[in-house]
């Protein structure tokens, strides 16, 4: 579904990523994992044009999105992001957030965007904040409906750039279960995250990243309990 | 949200109105060959009516005077409709023969206006004199050495104490736009001494009888000046015929019959107490109406310039912020850039003066003119708040929008813009409201707003107190309701206000 070749990204003089490549298939869940710093981020975020690569290649379902010929905005819808600090929009009640890409982009009736958006916050138990703005939510709840509102344009792959760091323990629980729901459903998943159970629990595959490299990638077993190089070993034993 | 739309769409379409009709003046008039006016069937008069008794602002609040019956008496003769536009005194001979047919103000026949425009016979003799206080020793044009003399500026006055100015070089010269703020002054001993027209002078002095003593000119050496009605260069056509109805006007005894009522006639000058004042300034004649329809204009003025301002601005916000694919400002948004630094680093006075000479030249609507030029200006300050309003939104919103497939556009439309207005809604009224009172110099546009009522009113009363403090008061009521009501709507916005 995604395929990253020979991926560079600099920012001015600093090499963030280092000739990264990379496969995911349908309905994968992916870990990346990683000190602070080793560009796991910036990866996610080259992924959807976020950020523009210095170099390298990413196709997504066979569409060259590094071509500046192909619309960005419409490989996008399909492949959404939820983002560490939320990101919803804070002018627009919640039911809003989740039916304004439906209705503006995919020209869905506004009476069937919001018949769907509030099927999905009863899946998420907040059914009854749907009038209420972003500020008068938790920092789980916005997290919650983050990602409703992401599932709401059907894509075919999340990216999840750290979506529990700005959470306290509790609030991290109910969305770590939220996406857990979410990988059984069959939904392909990109996840730069630090929540290592979760990693093991819910991943296809992890990967370890290091100064602009991947340096490992393996099954989450064979990542935690057979690590392969001495960075990563370093880097297990300073979390676990 | 439903709110913004609304509001949106009523500023684009009041814009689009304001620009066509803007922008239908723009074309220029083909100067008048033969005998004709700018209006078909009317002479168009511009005149100063700060200058009684030539002219003054009447009890009805129209300008009234020797001059403006005298004019309309010669109108009569000529056939035509006489409508009367009060301005700035020195707006008045740039303004012949584009906003106005002809200028009469008491004004005198110089080489210097005359290279600007041409002259009718001469209607009345003047002379020009002194007026010093009472106690002064001023006697003669030696005793002018040294000591600070006033003149209206652009007048007969004027260019004589330039001439003394001249002789004797450490004498200052002070000049006004009102002969009553220059009285004001001598009887405040700001100044020592002013030069101006004989019958004006009398009247001050007799307002004023025990304060101030009018000296002639002939101790002076002044030469009579003679008053002529100002008109187009070259064209005989029209000269012929103001001639020729002005010696009508002379034959039939009309023309005394004005001089009668107006310079020969006693002016009351009882010295009035603050009640008196109030009446005079406030209620006689129903002046009240003046303030009010002066601060219509005011108000009118400032909102609509606040429509074109808030939509112009927004655009210029946009194009300033606008990054190209590179990430670097395309060349509009350097555009943006030169504008917003012109407009703010020009005088709004001046701007509405080259709005109103030269690039509406052909047009005679003062409040489109001064709409424009206060909109073109305040878009400037408006693109500044919004940017800010824009730039305090963090970068999350923007990229929330993209990723979920919205373009830049459409996510600064439904997300970023919404916020960024809301956040910049004080300001924004707070722009309004220094407009508002930016419109007091519109003035030299001829339009009578409520600064410049107050100033007619004060000429007309010779009491600068009531009328000048009175607008102030109402400046200040009004302001101070539109900033209550600004800290209400703070208040209510930030009921929903980001954390």
């Amino acid at each position: 579904m995604i395929s990253v070749k020979n991926l560079e990204k600099y920012f001015g003089e600093t090499h963030v990523l280092k000739n990264i490549n990379c496969k995911v298939g349908d309905g994968e869940t992916i870990v990346i994992v990683g000190p602070s710093g080793s560009g796991k981020s910036t990866f996610l975020r080259c992924l959807n044009l976020l950020e523009t690569p210095s170099s390298g290649k990413i196709w997504f379902d066979d569409v060259e999105i590094t071509d500046p010929s192909n619309d960005i905005s419409k490989v996008r819808q399909k492949m959404n992001m939820v983002f560490q600090q939320f990101n919803l929009y804070n002018n627009l009640t919640v039911l809003k957030n989740i039916t304004l890409a439906p209705i503006k982009l995919k020209k869905v009736e506004k009476k069937q965007a919001e018949k769907e958006a509030m099927a999905l916050l009863e899946q998420i138990d907040l059914s009854d904040k749907a009038s209420a703005y972003p500020s008068q939510l938790s920092g789980g709840q916005r997290q919650r409906v983050a990602i409703v509102r992401s599932l709401a344009m059907k894509p075919k792959v999340v990216l999840f750039d750290e979506p529990t760091s700005a959470l306290d323990p509790e609030m991290t629980a109910e969305v770590l279960k939220a996406m857990e729901k979410l990988s059984q459903l069959g939904l392909t998943m990109i996840c730069v995250t630090h929540e290592m159970e979760f990693a093991k629990k819910v991943a296809n595959r992890v990967i370890f990243m290091e100064d602009g490299q991947i340096v490992e990638e393996n099954q989450p077993n064979e990542i935690f309990s057979n690590p392969q190089s001495e960075r990563l070993k370093s880097f297990l034993s300073k979390i676990l | 949200m439903k709110m913004f739309k609304k509001n949106f769409a009523i500023l684009t379409i009041c814009c689009v109105v304001l620009e066509i009709f803007g922008f239908g003046f723009l074309g220029l008039k083909a100067r008048a060959l033969a005998f004709e006016t700018i209006n078909e069937g009317v002479l168009t008069v511009g005149t100063e009516a700060g200058f009684p008794p030539f002219e003054y602002v009447g009890e009805d609040g129209n300008p009234t005077g020797f001059d403006i019956e005298f004019i309309k008496a010669v109108g009569e003769k000529m056939g035509l409709k006489v409508e009367i536009q009060d301005m700035d005194f020195n707006s008045l001979v740039a303004s012949v023969g584009t906003k106005v047919d002809v200028a009469i103000a008491g004004m005198t026949v110089t080489e210097e206006r005359k290279l600007a425009v041409d002259f009718s016979e001469k209607y009345y003799d003047a002379e020009q004199c002194v007026i010093v206080r009472e106690n002064s020793n001023i006697r003669s044009s030696s005793d002018l050495s040294g000591v600070t003399i006033a003149a209206q500026l652009g007048t007969t006055g004027n260019i004589l104490a330039d001439e003394i100015v001249e002789k004797y070089p450490e004498t200052i010269l002070r000049t006004y736009d009102k002969f009553n703020n220059a009285v004001n002054d001598l009887r405040a001993e700001r100044v020592d001494a002013i030069i101006l027209d004989k019958v004006p002078a009398r009247t001050f002095e007799k307002i004023y009888k025990d304060e101030l003593k009018t000296i002639p000119g002939d101790e002076f050496d002044f030469e009579i000046e003679k008053y002529a009605i100002a008109m187009p260069k070259n064209n005989p056509a029209l000269q012929n015929a103001i001639n020729n109805a002005i010696a009508e006007v002379k034959d039939d005894g009309t023309y005394d019959k004005i001089l009668d009522k107006y310079i020969n006639a006693d002016i009351s000058s009882d010295s009035k107490g603050l009640w008196e004042q109030f009446v005079s300034s406030f209620i006689e004649s129903n002046r009240f109406v003046l303030y009010l329809n002066g601060l219509l204009v005011s108000i009118e003025i400032a909102v609509f310039a606040a429509l074109i301002g808030l939509a112009l601005g927004m655009v210029l916000a946009l194009m300033k912020i606008a990054k190209n694919r590179k990430g670097k400002r395309p060349i509009f948004s350097y555009i943006a850039d030169f504008y917003i630094d012109v407009i703010r680093g020009t005088p709004l006075v001046l701007q509405l003066l080259i709005m109103w000479f030269i690039v509406m030249q052909s047009s005679k609507n003062g409040i489109l003119v001064a709409t424009l030029t206060f909109g073109l200006n305040s878009a400037a300050y408006v693109a500044e708040i919004i940017r800010s309003g824009i730039l305090a939104i963090s970068k999350g919103q923007m990229e929330a929008g993209i990723s979920m497939g919205f373009s830049k556009i459409q996510t600064m439309r439904y997300i970023v813009l919404p916020q960024a207005l809301k956040n910049s809604l004080p300001s924004l009224c707070n722009e309004f409201i220094s407009l508002l009172k930016e419109t007091a110099i519109v003035g030299y546009v001829a339009l009578s707003d409520l600064t410049r009522v107050a100033n007619q009113i004060s000429s007309a009363t010779y009491q600068p107190f009531m009328p000048l403090i009175g607008a102030a008061l109402i400046y200040f009521v009004v302001i101070k309701l539109l900033s209550s009501l600004v800290k209400m709507l703070e208040k209510r916005l930030n009921k929903y206000d980001i954390c």
